[in-house]
């Protein structure tokens, strides 16, 4: 699985590289704006920060769709089908692959806090006010108001919600190349399916969380909806790696 | 036996692939498996090679159920390109290295200098005819069982088929069986042991070369001209 995990991770080298370019470029732009005192380069980093942390996890995971896709699409997948593992371990080294990039870019969005955080902290000797900072950030741009709680719980489900989104996106590429191997009309129809599996999961966990009292409190809400996400993108998995396992050919 | 197929059938959709096809293939022998486009003769390759499921009938490899495990036996070459596009020849020989473990990465070389590829050329950049080439390089450098090669001649040049030709014969030897789809009847009728000939995903006729001279009068050439003409 190793082996399959390595070729997985050399697909997306040049996204990782565009990531870790625009990573420099904006824990460059705050460092500097600390060390010479100016609050708007400060602000439009972080701001920034925030926005290319949600939009690269976002384009990393949609990317390991897209690979799979173009694999079975095209003979490439020979490459992946010609060696001697099951469809299982094929498939389970590009999710695992696919977790981790999306786990990678997180962490080195975090990464990159961290250090801005570390210079701010330098400069200022303050934890508070930069927590001040980032907390007005947040109520200003986005009315949220943070809490330790609330940051580990939409950690959480990111996370899950990717792996849910990923299982979806497997399961709906796998399915259509299955029975349409490498028909023009595979690549929409595996869009417009992967979709519905995601809008049937919003409504399986919507009902799952109605089971559950209104009276409970909202973090127990939050981690019914998320161990239901986890299941549902179990089932998927296995799903697409048993329809893999019998029915595709490539 | 090495390989005895019976009653296979594939379907894609509504088209039937393969019908009935129901052969043997014996250790250490080369075989021609002849016949025009669309008789399916490369899906029947690719159901050996663990590329296409969900078939009906059965395939044993040395006397068992084929499975994925036997791919570590099995040599595939695919018609047409099929590495990875970020991949530089050399990525294509350590990629085999990773995956087979009876992959010679020495041989992969010498083969390489001997069809003038360079391996620090990209294998989506190259020629058809040095695209074909390089498979044959990444698929010969291995010491499988079996060997599949569909249209090993396709998009190689009158010299470099020589080449080709001879590489495979240096291949041959009796623990190595080899299968070549072609349509270029004449250029392996000189190596081959037995032919298959294919129409419609059936078998049209099979046998020794010797046995099918004899038993139409005719030479292989011939036979194919005769089947198909």
């Amino acid at each position: 699985m190793g082996k399959i995990f390595k070729y997985e991770w050399k697909k997306q080298m040049f996204s990782k590289y565009i990531i870790g370019g625009i990573l420099l470029v904006l824990t460059l732009m705050f460092v500097l704006g600390t060390m010479l005192e100016k609050e708007n380069w400060q602000t439009t980093s972080l701001v920034f920060l925030v926005v290319a942390g949600a939009f690269t996890s976002m384009y990393i995971g949609v990317e390991c769709l897209l690979v799979l896709n173009r694999d079975l699409r095209t003979k490439e997948s020979h490459m992946l089908f010609m060696v001697p593992y099951s469809a299982y371990t094929i498939l389970g080294a590009k999710i695992l692959a696919a977790i981790c990039q999306i786990l990678l870019t997180a962490a080195l969005f975090a990464g990159a806090f961290f250090l801005c955080f570390s210079a701010y902290l330098t400069a200022n000797s303050s934890f508070g006010q930069f927590f001040e900072i980032l907390k007005r950030l947040m109520n200003d741009w986005v009315e949220i108001d943070i809490t330790w709680d609330w940051i580990l719980l939409g950690l959480g489900q990111v996370v899950i919600s990717w792996i849910g989104m990923i299982a979806a996106g497997f399961t709906a590429i796998i399915a259509v190349r299955t029975v349409l191997v490498r028909s023009k009309l595979a690549t929409p129809l595996a869009v417009v399916l992967f979709f519905v599996l995601n809008w049937g999961m919003t409504k399986i966990v919507d009902l799952a969380d109605r089971m559950i009292p209104v009276t409970a409190s909202d973090f127990t809400h939050f981690w019914a909806q998320l161990g239901v996400l986890a299941v549902l993108a179990v089932l998927l998995l296995m799903l697409s790696g048993w329809m893999a396992e019998k029915k595709l050919s490539v | 036996m090495l390989l005895e197929c019976s009653g296979l059938k594939k379907s894609y959709g509504r088209k039937l692939a393969v019908r009935d096809m129901t052969l043997n293939l014996e250790q250490g022998k080369i075989y021609g498996l002849l016949g025009p486009n669309g008789s399916g003769k490369t899906t029947w390759m690719k159901m050996v090679a663990g590329l296409v499921k969900d078939w009906d009938g059965s395939i044993l490899f040395e006397g068992h159920p084929l499975t994925y495990k036997d791919k570590a036996e099995i040599a595939y070459m695919s018609t047409e390109p099929f590495f990875y596009s970020y991949m530089k020849i050399r990525d294509v020989g350590k990629y085999y290295a990773d995956f087979f473990k009876d992959f010679s990465l020495e041989r992969f070389e010498e083969l390489l200098v001997r069809m003038d590829l360079d391996p620090n050329d990209k294998a989506r950049t190259l020629s058809s005819g040095m695209a074909a080439k390089l498979k044959l390089a990444a698929t010969l450098a291995r010491d499988a069982k079996l060997y599949l090669l569909d249209e090993p001649l396709n998009g190689i040049d009158l010299v470099a088929r020589d080449h080709v030709m001879q590489t495979i014969g240096e291949v041959c030897n009796p623990k190595h069986t080899i299968v070549m789809s072609t349509h270029l009847v004449d250029e392996i009728e000189p190596v081959i042991d037995g032919a298959i000939f294919v129409r419609e995903g059936q078998i049209e006729t099979q046998g020794s070369v010797e046995e099918l001279r004899q038993k139409y009068g005719c030479s292989i050439v011939d036979l194919y001209r005769k089947i198909y003409g």
